[in-house]
């Protein structure tokens, strides 16, 4: 018997036939059992490897990046989101222009009032807080702002959108598009 | 771990008096028995102590195992209970008297287990064979190491290691067994001197 098929024998890897014979070579020879014995030497100790160093494999992505090396790239600053109460305003209005939609787009000609599942849900999520619909609902303090409930619901959004952007644009910074973000560069 | 049948092969020749195929066996599992008997006692001298006693116990048992389990699963069994029957009677006997056993024509079949871990010498010499194993497998090919650590650390059969590694099993084998040839070469020197 070689050592390959020693090794194999091992590994019980031999074909059931060869077995029998090859564990008889092995129990007759002595350079064969010390084979047997220092193989299974080596398999002892690339497991005793592996217990002591159970996640040996996760070294390889263990240099994750240290805090200095991380605070030492000139990273371009990014200003923090500001939370002005107007954005929840505008939010909140615009909430309440699609519960105005939701309540008079399911209004049927014969005023039965059925509609369809989608709209109704948008009326369950609206604010409760909110002032209730009366036809007309004014979304600023200026009166030609003044949204008719007799236009179309897409015209009405529309218009609302367009007036809620305006107003938005007049609070960022002059000459800076509201939503570009200022990105500096640090040549160090 | 599965039914083996060079275990069944060892068993069976052990089971008509080839006491020289047990000490295969004992070559086989000595360490894996070792670690499992450390978990219940924690004196590593005892835990040799407990798996030669456990070995015994199943060379005297031997002869009534049917193979309806696996040889390393009953042979688990008998070290695990072994183990526990050892912290049962130390917490019995607080001094831990070694009372001796009448098996001493027994005994000498399984020394070699005292011997190859106990002393200071073969500590060294155990660590000594651990580095130079972990030296050679590093310097393995690629596929080589794969393949020998596939088997020996996961466990995976020849089979599994081809689909693996894309390659016939033939060739599994053959890696498999350069591998261990090249450790080898390097582990005999350590081991004759």
């Amino acid at each position: 018997m070689n050592d390959e098929h020693l090794s194999a024998l091992m590994d019980d890897e031999l074909p059931a036939a060869e077995t029998t014979a090859a564990v008889a070579d092995l129990l007759g020879a002595a350079p064969a059992r010390q084979t047997w014995s220092r193989y299974h030497l080596i398999g002892d100790a690339l497991r005793e490897r592996a217990e002591r160093r159970p996640v040996a494999a996760l070294d390889l992505a263990a240099p994750q990046p240290s805090v200095a090396t991380v605070t030492e790239l000139p990273l371009p600053r990014r200003a923090a989101p500001r939370r002005s109460p107007m954005v929840g305003l505008g939010l909140a209005a615009s909430l309440a222009v699609i519960a105005v939609t939701a309540l008079l787009s399911p209004q049927t000609p014969d005023g039965s009032g059925q509609g369809n599942p989608l709209t109704a849900t948008v009326v369950a999520v609206a604010p409760p807080t909110l002032p209730a619909p009366t036809g007309a609902l004014r979304v600023t303090d200026d009166s030609q702002d003044v949204v008719s409930a007799a236009e179309p619901p897409d015209q009405r959004l529309d218009d609302y959108m367009g007036n809620f952007n305006e107003q938005r644009a007049r609070r960022a910074a002059p000459g800076v598009h509201p939503y570009v973000h200022t990105v500096g560069y640090d040549a160090r | 771990m599965g039914d083996s049948s060079t275990d069944s092969e060892l068993v069976a020749r052990v089971q008509h008096g080839d006491k020289s195929a047990f000490d295969l066996l004992v070559i086989k599992y000595q360490h894996r028995i070792v670690k499992l008997v450390s978990r219940y006692v924690r004196e590593h001298a005892d835990a040799l102590d407990v798996t030669q006693d456990a070995f015994l116990k199943a060379y005297r048992a031997l002869p009534n195992f049917r193979g309806e389990s696996a040889f390393f699963t009953w042979l688990y069994r008998i070290a695990i209970n072994t183990a526990k029957n050892h912290l049962v009677a130390t917490a019995r006997r607080p001094n831990d008297v070694d009372l001796g056993s009448n098996d001493d024509g027994e005994r000498f079949e399984i020394e070699d287990l005292q011997t190859t871990l106990e002393t200071p010498e073969r500590l060294l010499l155990t660590e000594e064979i651990r580095a130079t194993v972990i030296d050679a497998i590093e310097k393995l090919p690629e596929d080589l190491r794969t393949a020998i650590m596939l088997r020996e650390i996961d466990g995976l059969s020849y089979e599994d290691i081809a689909g693996v590694m894309a390659c016939p099993i033939g060739t599994v084998r053959s890696r498999i067994f350069r591998a261990r040839e090249a450790i080898d070469l390097r582990l005999q020197p350590l081991l004759e001197n």
